[in-house]
C-alpha cells in the first residue's frame, strides 16, 4: 500500500507492506537515529519518535498506523547542525556517554517541556519511564531538564553542571563537552549498523535448544536450497582451532575451550550453525531447515551440581600447555571422546577441567591459623550472590564485516580491537595485516564487549564467501549467548580482638563460570584481589576454584569480580562489628587501608603472573567516610510514619584498580597539521565512558590549546598505535597516559622547532595558550611553526609518540552509604537515600565522572534487588526480554542519590587521575544489605534481596 | 506480519469487515503489534480515530469513549480519580500514549491494571455486537465484541486501586482494586488467576461483617485463593502479599468511609 504522512515537516509518499514495523520503515527511509534496542518488547525505549505530537514507540507501530500522520525524530530538533537547548543541555549535563538511545532521550525532554516548560520531579520521571538508561543512571537528566528549560528562555543560560578540581589547570578537570556528544545526541551515523552497505547479506545463527548435548549429525542440504542462502557453517567446515573469546592481553590466562562451531553444545543457546543469507527472511527460513540429530546430555548448572562427585563433565577435553604442564597429562588425555575437542592452556592456571574445575588458585600472607587463634571473636559465613547478571547494553552485540581486496575490514563494537584483530587471525589462520579492525561508538559495553562473541564468526563467513554480512544480536540472543557476571558463592571467617582489630581473614570462594573460560582465572580472583586489600590484616588466606556448568557464558562486566568479593568481605565485617557490639562504621575505620601502607597481599594476586606489593599512594577513605557519615546522619535512629517500615543505614568501602601494571599497555601518536591543530591517534576504545574526551584534554592541557583544536581518532587497528583495550578501568590511567605522554613529547618537540625558527634557545621557550610559544626574540603560533616546519625546507611534520606501560598501581577508593526503608508486612525495600563518595584521584571530566557513579549505582542496586537470569530444569534460561530480567529504571532511582568526588593527587596518574567507573559497582550490595539488618535485624546473604526474601528471614512466610 | 489492513467507516462496518475477513482489532497497537504476544495477525481492522474519546461526567456516573487513550485517560480530570490512577500506573509513557481503554479491556490480560479498577467500580462497556455488559461479564465471557463505550456509575463507598512491582517497570505481581460500600464490596484481582478475578465469598463476609479485621480479612484472602508461582516469586509469596494488599485495601476503604 502507499502511505502518505509527514517526517520531520517533509511530506514523504511511500509504498509499504501494511504490517511494516515503523523502526524498520524509518530506517528504510534513512533515519538511523531510530534504533532498535529490543525487537518490539516496547521497553528500552531507543525507538521512540513523536507521531501526531506524542511520543511513541516505533516498534509498536505499524505503516498502515501512520498513514496521514506526523512524524517527528531527533532530527528535527537540530538546525543547520547547530543543538536545540534540549540537546545542547544533555550534552552539558554529562548524561550522553554511549549515546545509543540519547536521540530518543532527547525528543522525550523535548515533549516533556512543550508540555511543561517548568516541569516538577515527578513530570520528569514520568517522562523518562519510556527510556531504559543502563550507563548514566537517570539522575543527571533532572539537571538537563532544568537547564534546557532555562535554555528555551535563554539560549545562552549556563549553570554550575559539576564542581571543578585544579585551578592551575585549563582543561583537565573541567566541565566540558564530551567531544562525541553532540554526534551522538544528533543521532548522526556513527554505530556499527550505520556502516552497513546496500546488498550486504545478514547471518542467523541456530542455537542449540539443550544445555549440554553433543552434535551427532547436521544436514543443512533442505537450508541450502533456500533462495538467497549464500552459505551455511557448521563443525564440518569451519577450522577446528581453538581460542578464548576473552579479549585479554596476550598469553591470555583464560584457556583456549571452544572453536568457531563445535561438536558438543555447552548451553542453552550454544552456537550449531551460522547462515549466512541475502535476506533475513531467507536466513530464518534456513534456520527452521536445518535438521540437528542431538545426544543429549545432563546438564549442570550450579556450582554444587558441577562439584558432585559423579558430575556430568562439561570438558572432558584433550588437554595441552604451551608453558608448563600438570602432572598426569598423558594419564588424562587417554581415551577421550573427539566431539569434546581440546582445551589449550598458555600457563598453568589450576585447572582440572575433567572434574568440571576451569580454574584455582590459592595464596595468602602471614599465618592464618595463628591469626585466628590470637583472635577474641571469630565469625565464618557463607554468601551466594549467585544470581545471574546480565551487562545488558542499548547496542546489542553487533559486527559487519566485508573484505576489500584481500583484507577484511570489520566494524566492530567492541572494547578491544587489538585482540579482535589478534584472535580472528589465529582463527582463521591469517597474519594480523589482512585485518583491518574499527572500533565504531559502542552503545554500551560493560565488559561483555571485552569479549570476541560473534567478531570472529562474522568474519569467518565474510572470508570464506567473500560477501559483506553483518550481525547484530537479538535481545534474547544477548541473554543466552553473551557474557555475564559468574555466580559465586564465597565463605568468609573472620578474627578480631575485642577492641574490633581484625586479626584474620579467610575468603574460599567459588564461581560459576558456565560454559566455557573466559575469564575464569582472574574474574574470581579479582573478587579477592578488590577486597582483601581494603582492611589491613597481617594474616589472610585465599582458597578459589571456578567450575565449569551449563548456564549462560559468562566473563567480564564492570566491576569484574569485585562487587561479589565486596559484598562478601563487607558484609562479614558487618556482622563482626555487630558480633563484637561495635558500630560498623567504627569497624571499619578501624581496619581500613590508608595511604601510606604497602600492601602485602598483593604479592600473591597477580592476574595469571606473580603478583607484587604495592603502596597505598593515594587513599580518599578517610574524608569519604568523615562526609558521607555526615551526609546521612550516621547514627541517628530514622522513625517512618508508618509503623510497618522501619529505617535502617548501611556502610560499606570500595576499591578497584586503575589498569593492569605490567600487563596493560597503551601507546598514542601525536600530530601536528598544517594549520598548527593537533591529530591525536591512540588505540584506546571509548566505550562511551569519555576516554576520547580524556585523551583530548590531556593534549589540550599539555599544549595550551582549545580543545576544538586537538582532533582525535581511536580504536582503528590500521591508524591508531597498539592498546590493551578498554576493561579493568584502565582507560584514563592507561590510555590516558599515553596520550599525556605523546603531548609531552609534542611540546618538546614544538619548543625545539621554535627553538630553531626564533634562534632562542630551548630553555629560554615556553608554550602559552592559546597555541603559541613565547621567547625572547618573539613569538610563534602553532600555524606558523606548522607552516614552516612542513614547508620545503623545513624539519618535517612534528609528531608526538606516547608509549605507557607501568608497574605502578592506583586504586581508586569509595564510601557508599545507603538508607533504606523496609516495610515488615510487604517486604517491600526503598532505597530512600544513597550516598557514593568516590575517590577517583583527580577527576578528568568531572561531569561524566559524575554519570558514570549514578549510572553504576543505579545498575548495582538492580543487581542486589531485581535482577538475574532464571533457568528451567534443563537449563533453558526463561527471562531473555529486559522487563523480565527485571533491570531497573527510573522509578528506582533512590529518593535521595547523590555522587560525591573526593579529590586525592595520585602520583602516577595522569594529572593525578585514577578511575570511576568500575569501583563505583561494589558498594550497592553491602550497603543496601546491611542497611536492611540495621533496620529490621535480618542478615541476607544472597542476592537478589527481594521481598519475598524479607519476608521469609522475618518468618511472615 | 500484518499484510491486509481496513479502514472502517463506522463500528458497525468494523465489526462486518472483522468478521468477514477474519481479522483482528487494531487501535493503538500496544497489543497486537507488541513482539511478545505472539499474535502476528495477517489483517486488521484499524480503529483509529473510529471510537469515541471523550469523558462524560453525567449525574449518575461517567461515560468514557473506548477510543481514549491512557494517557488521555490520566490526564482528564473528569474522570473517576481511582481509574486515572490505575491508567497512571502503567510504567511508560509511550505505551499509555497509545494503548487505548477499549484496547485494554479487549486484551483481557490478568495483569491489566485497569480492570480490577473498572470491575471494583462497577463498569459497563457499550458493545456494537452485544450492547451493554459489565466488564466482569465482558472478559470472563471471553467476549471479543467491538468496545464502544465505558460507562461507569456514580462511585459508592471507597474504592482503592493498588499493585505490587518487582521493580518499577517489571510486569505486576498483582493488581487490585478493591470498593467497600454499604452493604457492597467488590474485591478485584490481577494476576492470581488466568484472568482477572472477584473473590466472591470474601466480598460477601466483609459485608456481612464476619471479617471485622485486618487479620481476618488476609486470613480469608489467603484462603481463598491459589495463584501460580512467578517467574521470580513462589506461589507462597504471591498468596501471601495477595492476602496482604487486599486486606490493606478493605481497611483503606473502610477508613476512608468513616
Amino acid at each position: 500500500m502507499k502511505i502518505k504522512f509527514l517526517l520531520n515537516g517533509t511530506p514523504r509518499e511511500v509504498l509499504v507492506e501494511p504490517g511494516e514495523n515503523v523502526q524498520n520503515l524509518l530506517k528504510r527511509l534513512g533515519i538511523a537515529s531510530v534504533r532498535d534496542s529490543d525487537n518490539g518488547h516496547a521497553f528500552a525505549g531507543s525507538d521512540v519518535i513523536s507521531l501526531n505530537g506524542k511520543v511513541a514507540y516505533a516498534s509498536l507501530l505499524i505503516a498502515a498506523q501512520i498513514d496521514g500522520g506526523e512524524i517527528r525524530t531527533v532530527e528535527s530538533l537540530t538546525k543547520d547542525g547547530v543543538l536545540s537547548p534540549v540537546q545542547s543541555a544533555m550534552v552539558d549535563a554529562g548524561v550522553v556517554q554511549s549515546g545509543y538511545n540519547m536521540p530518543a532521550a532527547a525528543l522525550l525532554i523535548d515533549d516533556l517541556l512543550n508540555r511543561s516548560p517548568e516541569p516538577t520531579r515527578e513530570e520528569i520521571a514520568d517522562a523518562l519511564s519510556s527510556l531504559f538508561v543502563r550507563d548514566s543512571g537517570y539522575k543527571q537528566f533532572f539537571q538537563a531538564v532544568e537547564l534546557a528549560a532555562a535554555r528555551r528562555k535563554d539560549p545562552d543560560y549556563a549553570a554550575k553542571i559539576a564542581p571543578e578540581f585544579r585551578e592551575d589547570l585549563r582543561f583537565v578537570g573541567k566541565v566540558k563537552k564530551k567531544v562525541d556528544g553532540a554526534r551522538l545526541v544528533r543521532g548522526e551515523r556513527v554505530f556499527v549498523e550505520d556502516r552497513v552497505e546496500p546488498g550486504a547479506c545478514v547471518m542467523r545463527v541456530l542455537r542449540s535448544p539443550h544445555a549440554h548435548a553433543y552434535i551427532n549429525r547436521i544436514d543443512t542440504t533442505e537450508a541450502m536450497r533456500v533462495p538467497g542462502v549464500v552459505e551455511i557453517f557448521t563443525y564440518e567446515n569451519t577450522p577446528e582451532v581453538y581460542y578464548t573469546q576473552a579479549g585479554q592481553g596476550f598469553p591470555e590466562p583464560s584457556p583456549y575451550d571452544r572453536r568457531l562451531l563445535g561438536r558438543k553444545v555447552r548451553h542453552a543457546g550454544d552456537r550449531v550453525a551460522a547462515v549466512v543469507a541475502e535476506t533475513e527472511a531467507a536466513a530464518e527460513a534456513a534456520l527452521a531447515r536445518i535438521v540437528v540429530d542431538y545426544e543429549v546430555l545432563k546438564p549442570v548448572l550450579t556450582i554444587e551440581e558441577a562439584a558432585a562427585p559423579d558430575a556430568p563433565i562439561v570438558h572432558h577435553s584433550r588437554l595441552s600447555y604451551v608453558t608448563g604442564a600438570p602432572e598426569g597429562l598423558e594419564e588424562m588425555n587417554r581415551d577421550l571422546d573427539p566431539r569434546e575437542g581440546e582445551i589449550i592452556y598458555q600457563f598453568l592456571i589450576g585447572a582440572d577441567p575433567h572434574r568440571n574445575i576451569a580454574a584455582s588458585v590459592t595464596g595468602g600472607i602471614g599465618d592464618i591459623e595463628k591469626g585466628f587463634a590470637e583472635a577474641d571473636v571469630v565469625i565464618e559465613r557463607t554468601y551466594a550472590p549467585a544470581s545471574h547478571i546480565q551487562c545488558t547494553p542499548l547496542e546489542t552485540h553487533v559486527v559487519y564485516t566485508k573484505m576489500e581486496g584481500d583484507r577484511l575490514i570489520m566494524h566492530c563494537s567492541t572494547q578491544v580491537p587489538f585482540h579482535v584483530r589478534r584472535i580472528t587471525a589465529a582463527v582463521l589462520g591469517i597474519p594480523e595485516n589482512r585485518i583491518r579492525v574499527i572500533k565504531e561508538r559502542v552503545g554500551g559495553g560493560y565488559g561483555s564487549k571485552q569479549d570476541i562473541l560473534l567478531e570472529e564468526l562474522c568474519a569467518y563467513a565474510t572470508y570464506k564467501t567473500g560477501r559483506p554480512v553483518f550481525y547484530k544480536y537479538t535481545r534474547k540472543e544477548e541473554f543466552i549467548a553473551a557474557s555475564t557476571r559468574k555466580p559465586m558463592k564465597i565463605r568468609v571467617k573472620l578474627g578480631a580482638k575485642r577492641d574490633g582489630r581484625l586479626t584474620a581473614v579467610y575468603m574460599d570462594l567459588k564461581a560459576n563460570t558456565g560454559p566455557y573460560g573466559a575469564h575464569a582465572l582472574t574474574v574470581p580472583m579479582n573478587a579477592c584481589s578488590k577486597s582483601l586489600p581494603l582492611f589491613l590484616c597481617d594474616n589472610v588466606r585465599f582458597d578459589v576454584t571456578v567450575y565449569y556448568s551449563n548456564i549462560s557464558p559468562t566473563g567480564a562486566y564492570q566491576g569484574y569480580g569485585a562487587p561479589k568479593g565486596s559484598f562478601a568481605l563487607q558484609m562479614a565485617a558487618a556482622e563482626m562489628a555487630d558480633a563484637l557490639g561495635m558500630d560498623p562504621l567504627a569497624f571499619i575505620e578501624k581496619n581500613r587501608v590508608r595511604e601510606g601502607v604497602m600492601l602485602e597481599i598483593l604479592k600473591c594476586l597477580g592476574e595469571g603472573r606473580e603478583g607484587v606489593a604495592a603502596p597505598v599512594e593515594s587513599c580518599g577513605l578517610g574524608p569519604a567516610l568523615e562526609q558521607g557519615a555526615r551526609m546521612i546522619a550516621w547514627g541517628k535512629r530514622e522513625t517512618a510514619d508508618d509503623p510497618d517500615v522501619k529505617i535502617g543505614k548501611g556502610v560499606a568501602i570500595v576499591q578497584q584498580g586503575s589498569g593492569l601494571p605490567g600487563l596493560d599497555q597503551s601507546n598514542a601518536t601525536l600530530k601536528m597539521l598544517g594549520d598548527g591543530t593537533f591529530m591525536l591517534f591512540t588505540g584506546g576504545a571509548d566505550l562511551g565512558t569519555g576516554l576520547d574526551t580524556v585523551c583530548v584534554k590531556m593534549v589540550s592541557e599539555v599544549l595550551a590549546t582549545d580543545m576544538a583544536n586537538v582532533g582525535i581518532l581511536s580504536g582503528d587497528t590500521d591508524n591508531t598505535p597498539f592498546d590493551s583495550g578498554a576493561f579493568a578501568s584502565s582507560g584514563t590511567f592507561f590510555s590516558g597516559s599515553a596520550a599525556l605522554l605523546a603531548a609531552r613529547d609534542m611540546k618538546q618537540k614544538i619548543l625545539r622547532a621554535a627553538a630553531l625558527l626564533l634562534g632562542d634557545p630551548v630553555e629560554a621557550l615556553e608554550i602559552a595558550y592559546p597555541g603559541k610559544v613565547v621567547g625572547p626574540s618573539g613569538t610563534l603560533t602553532y600555524e606558523q611553526i606548522a607552516r614552516r616546519t612542513q614547508a620545503g625546507a623545513g624539519i618535517g611534520q612534528l609528531i608526538g609518540e606516547g608509549h605507557f606501560t607501568t608497574d605502578k598501581y592506583a586504586f581508586p577508593y569509595g564510601a557508599h552509604f545507603a538508607q533504606v526503608a523496609v516495610n515488615t508486612r510487604t517486604g517491600a525495600i526503598r532505597v530512600q537515600k544513597y550516598y557514593a563518595l568516590m575517590d577517583a584521584g583527580m577527576p578528568v571530566n568531572p561531569e561524566l565522572a559524575e554519570g558514570q557513579i549514578y549510572g553504576a549505582i543505579l545498575k548495582s542496586l538492580g543487581h542486589t534487588l531485581y535482577e538475574g537470569i532464571v533457568y528451567d530444569d534443563e537449563g533453558r534460561p526463561v527471562n531473555t526480554d529486559l522487563r523480565a530480567y527485571g533491570v531497573p529504571m527510573v522509578g528506582d532511582l533512590p529518593d535521595d542519590v547523590r555522587a560525591i568526588l573526593i579529590y586525592t593527587d595520585d602520583p602516577y596518574g595522569p594529572f593525578g587521575a585514577k578511575s570511576v567507573s568500575e569501583v563505583s559497582v561494589n558498594g550497592a550490595a553491602p550497603a543496601v544489605a546491611s542497611a536492611i539488618h540495621d533496620a529490621v535485624g535480618i542478615w541476607l546473604r544472597d542476592w537478589p534481596i527481594t521481598p519475598e526474601v524479607v519476608l521469609r528471614e522475618l518468618g511472615k512466610l | 506480519m500484518i499484510e491486509e489492513v481496513y479502514r472502517p467507516a463506522s463500528p458497525d462496518e468494523a465489526v462486518a469487515v472483522k468478521e468477514r475477513e477474519g481479522a483482528v482489532y487494531l487501535a493503538g497497537g500496544t497489543q497486537v503489534n507488541w513482539a511478545p504476544s505472539g499474535m502476528n495477525p495477517a489483517k486488521a481492522v484499524l480503529l483509529a480515530g473510529l471510537l469515541p474519546n471523550d469523558v462524560t461526567r453525567r449525574e449518575n456516573g461517567w461515560e468514557i469513549g473506548a477510543g481514549i487513550t491512557l494517557q488521555d485517560l490520566v490526564d482528564a480530570p473528569e474522570a473517576p480519580a481511582v481509574l486515572r490512577r490505575a491508567a497512571s500506573m502503567i510504567p511508560a509513557r509511550c505505551v499509555r500514549n497509545m494503548a487505548t481503554l477499549g484496547g485494554n479491556i479487549a486484551a483481557n490480560r490478568t495483569d491489566s491494571y485497569l480492570l480490577p479498577a473498572l470491575i471494583a467500580l462497577g463498569a459497563e462497556v457499550e458493545t456494537v455486537e452485544r450492547g451493554v455488559l459489565s466488564v466482569e461479564a465482558y472478559i470472563t465471557g471471553g467476549e471479543d465484541a467491538l468496545i464502544t463505550r465505558v460507562r461507569l456509575p456514580k462511585t459508592r463507598g471507597a474504592c482503592v486501586v493498588d499493585r505490587v512491582v518487582r521493580s518499577s517497570a517489571a510486569l505486576p505481581t498483582l493488581t487490585l482494586g478493591v470498593r467497600v460500600a454499604e452493604g457492597e464490596a467488590v474485591i478485584a484481582l490481577g494476576c492470581v488467576a488466568p484472568k482477572v478475578t472477584r473473590l466472591r465469598e470474601v466480598e460477601a463476609r466483609v459485608v456481612s461483617g464476619a471479617l471485622e479485621t485486618e487479620t481476618t480479612v488476609f486470613r480469608a484472602v489467603f484462603d481463598s485463593i491459589d495463584p501460580p508461582a512467578g517467574l521470580k516469586e513462589s506461589a507462597a509469596y504471591r498468596r501471601y502479599i495477595t492476602a496482604t494488599m487486599v486486606a490493606r485495601a478493605v481497611t483503606a476503604c473502610r477508613k476512608q468511609r468513616g
